[in-house]
């Protein structure tokens, strides 16, 4: 609709700017070529978006109805409806997925991801019929398993993510309502998904994957927030390390032709594991330092004396782990020199690196482990300033923003977990106002300064 | 062709997967041991909830120290109990963690804990657990005549326990007459 419309207007306009010599004679007709076919295209969406539309309508239509009379039908009555509009919905796919023609494709994709919806329907339905009563979190996973053979066998990517929805689903349900600590089954079926993601280069597919990573490692920390809470510290060391390793590996993407696309959405993620995880870290509580400092204090984080050994275990696999692949990936890629600037950002991994290493055997008392908090959070913050001039140098915007954000966020929690026991209530209150209003301001100032560098070295062709 | 045959493979593995759901549970209701298990609904006035029954069995809280066997059971552990035939009800003789010998007249039925020390019963800490059998569905309104017994009537469940221990309703009895009987058709 409106690439139509943009069109007209063009036919309109390009006249007088040919007349004006702001665009080549020549110039007019190629314009109005491309945006005729832009238009053309979008006008042979809108019957296919209205008949997908018109399918789960009348989908939704036939469902209501038997279950209105379901209780009336008899039992092969109703096993043949749901094998049959399984099998139908599959068998219309299939015809418009071996078409040509653009519509039809989307069509089968559509009815694809109907009949792969009607699966899960048959699943919960036939164990209502045959009074199947079992742990129903499976239910859920032969229904991600179903949408995940789909996706191996069809180019049909709004499966994979539907699939990928319902493994999130799955161990959302293990995780939140029978407590698996560690539910690591969400893993290999995950990475059984990113076979089709990156054998067909899936986009929105690899973002659907690493936001269910992203929520699957949420719950799990949560659960671990209410039943070992004095290991959450341990869990956000090896995110942050995880983190890092997909950062090299989304930047090791990049040099593959095949899934160079799907390069920016998994460092993006990456990147912003590594923030959230780094955030944790500045939580003074997370280390036990408030108990330790008051052992009378009847809340907050229990120090453990030290990390239990799969801990120990995890955090060196997770440090050799992001170590090796940014190892591998400077040998790769590297010119073999390393400036000052890179050399000061590995100086900054491998301080954080020995101080996860430490604080796995560091015994619980106040002075060593207020030293370990100070300097994780020294190393945090510059950190942060090296992803902000890293992003800079590199010409990526959202690094930038990202860093900064991350970099206000971290300082507010500092204030107020610290200041707020340090200072008389007014004089925090009067303290904080002003460091949102004066540390905002700067902050936002210098991050518009820096995208503005970064759009204008764009423009310019050039690096910044 | 490539697309119809490879999703010709999907379905015929998504329908597979379906009637291998039926055909699990059809064994376990053709080749287990029948048994009859005595429903205690706790509050009988929710023991429908829409269309479908929620069904409390004696042998969902059991104390852990009357009975011989295992004990010291979490959350989430699997269980067995085993059974021993009885009249008119089957009672539970004691707990395992793993699959025990089954002597004649017994089952092992399998279960998961869903609870534990949670309750008393018999002046000893239970477990609760659950064994796949606690929901019946039945036809809308049809299950008002058992959602409020009368006074004189019983509620009763038989059950099918196949070798593995799986377990699945075969009737629901009320005074000892069948009301419910599943069918494959």
């Amino acid at each position: 609709m409106w690439d139509r419309a943009f069109l007209n207007r063009l036919r309109r306009e390009l006249p007088a700017w040919v007349e004006q010599g702001w665009v080549a004679a020549d110039g007019q007709a190629a314009i109005l070529d491309h945006a005729a076919a832009r238009a053309e295209r979008q006008t042979r969406l809108v019957p296919v978006a209205l008949a997908v539309m018109g399918v789960l309508v009348f989908g939704a239509g036939v469902i209501t109805f038997f279950a209105a009379n379901w209780d009336a039908m008899a039992k092969p009555l109703k096993l043949a409806l749901l094998f049959g509009g399984m099998w139908g919905a599959y068998a219309v796919a299939a015809r418009g997925l071996a078409r040509q023609a653009l519509g039809a494709r989307v069509l089968g994709q559509a009815l694809t991801l109907l009949g792969v919806i009607l699966f899960g329907a048959n699943i919960m339905l036939i164990a209502q019929i045959y009074h199947i009563d079992s742990h129903y979190p499976n239910g859920v996973l032969l229904w991600a398993l179903g949408a995940l053979a789909v996706a191996y066998a069809l180019p049909v990517q709004v499966v994979a993510v539907a699939g990928l929805a319902l493994a999130m689903l799955w161990s959302g349900m293990e995780i939140g309502d029978f407590e698996r600590l560690l539910h690591w089954p969400f893993l290999v079926v995950w990475a059984l998904f990113l076979v089709p993601i990156l054998g067909r280069s899936w986009r929105i597919g690899a973002a659907a994957a690493m936001l269910a990573l992203s929520v699957w490692c949420l719950m799990t920390f949560i659960l671990w927030s209410y039943d070992r809470e004095g290991e959450q510290i341990f869990l956000l060391q090896v995110y942050l390390l995880a983190a890092m390793a997909f950062l090299v590996l989304g930047a090791a993407l990049e040099s593959q032709p095949a899934v160079a696309a799907l390069s920016v959405v998994v460092r993006r993620f990456a990147l912003v594991g590594v923030l959230l995880s780094a955030h944790g870290l500045v939580y003074d509580d997370l280390y036990g330092l408030r108990r330790l400092q008051d052992p009378e204090l009847s809340w907050g984080t229990e120090r453990l004396a030290s990390a239990p050994y799969p801990w120990i275990v995890a955090t060196v696999i997770a440090l050799a782990l992001a170590v090796g692949l940014a190892a591998w990936q400077v040998r790769r890629h590297g010119s073999g020199r390393v400036d000052g600037f890179e050399r000061i950002g590995l100086a900054l991994l491998a301080a954080l690196g020995v101080l996860m290493l430490v604080n796995l055997f560091l015994p619980a008392g106040y002075g060593a482990v207020a030293a370990l908090y100070v300097a994780v959070n020294l190393i945090v913050f510059a950190g942060l300033v090296w992803l902000i001039v890293a992003g800079y140098r590199a010409g990526d915007r959202f690094q930038v923003n990202a860093a900064f954000a991350f970099f206000a966020f971290g300082m507010l929690a500092l204030y107020f977990n610290h200041f707020w026991t340090l200072m008389d209530r007014s004089l925090f209150f009067m303290g904080g106002g002003a460091l949102l209003f004066v540390g905002g301001y700067l902050l936002e100032r210098q991050r518009r300064r820096l995208i503005g560098q970064i759009g204008a070295a764009g423009e310019e062709g050039g690096a910044p | 062709m490539r697309i119809p045959l490879h999703l010709a493979v999907v379905v015929a593995l998504q329908t597979l997967a379906l009637v291998a759901m039926v055909a699990m549970k059809q064994w376990t209701l053709q080749t287990g041991t029948p048994v009859l298990l005595k429903t205690e609904p706790v509050d009988p006035r929710s023991l429908f909830r829409g269309d479908y029954v929620i069904l409390n069995y004696a042998i969902n809280d059991l104390a852990q120290g009357t009975l011989a066997g295992d004990d010291d059971f979490e959350r989430h552990d699997p269980i067995h109990v085993l059974l021993r035939e009885d009249t008119p009800y089957w009672q539970p003789v004691s707990l395992h963690r793993e699959r025990p010998e089954v002597p004649p007249g017994h089952v092992a039925i399998k279960g998961e804990v869903l609870y534990s020390g949670s309750m008393m019963v018999d002046g000893a800490p239970s477990i609760t657990v659950r064994f796949g059998i606690e929901n019946y569905f039945v036809p809308e309104g049809e299950g008002r005549a058992l959602e409020q017994p009368a006074e004189d009537e019983e509620i009763s469940i038989l059950v099918a326990v196949d070798r593995r221990g799986n377990a699945g309703i075969k009737a629901v009895l009320v005074n000892g007459e069948v009301r419910y009987q599943e069918r494959l058709f």
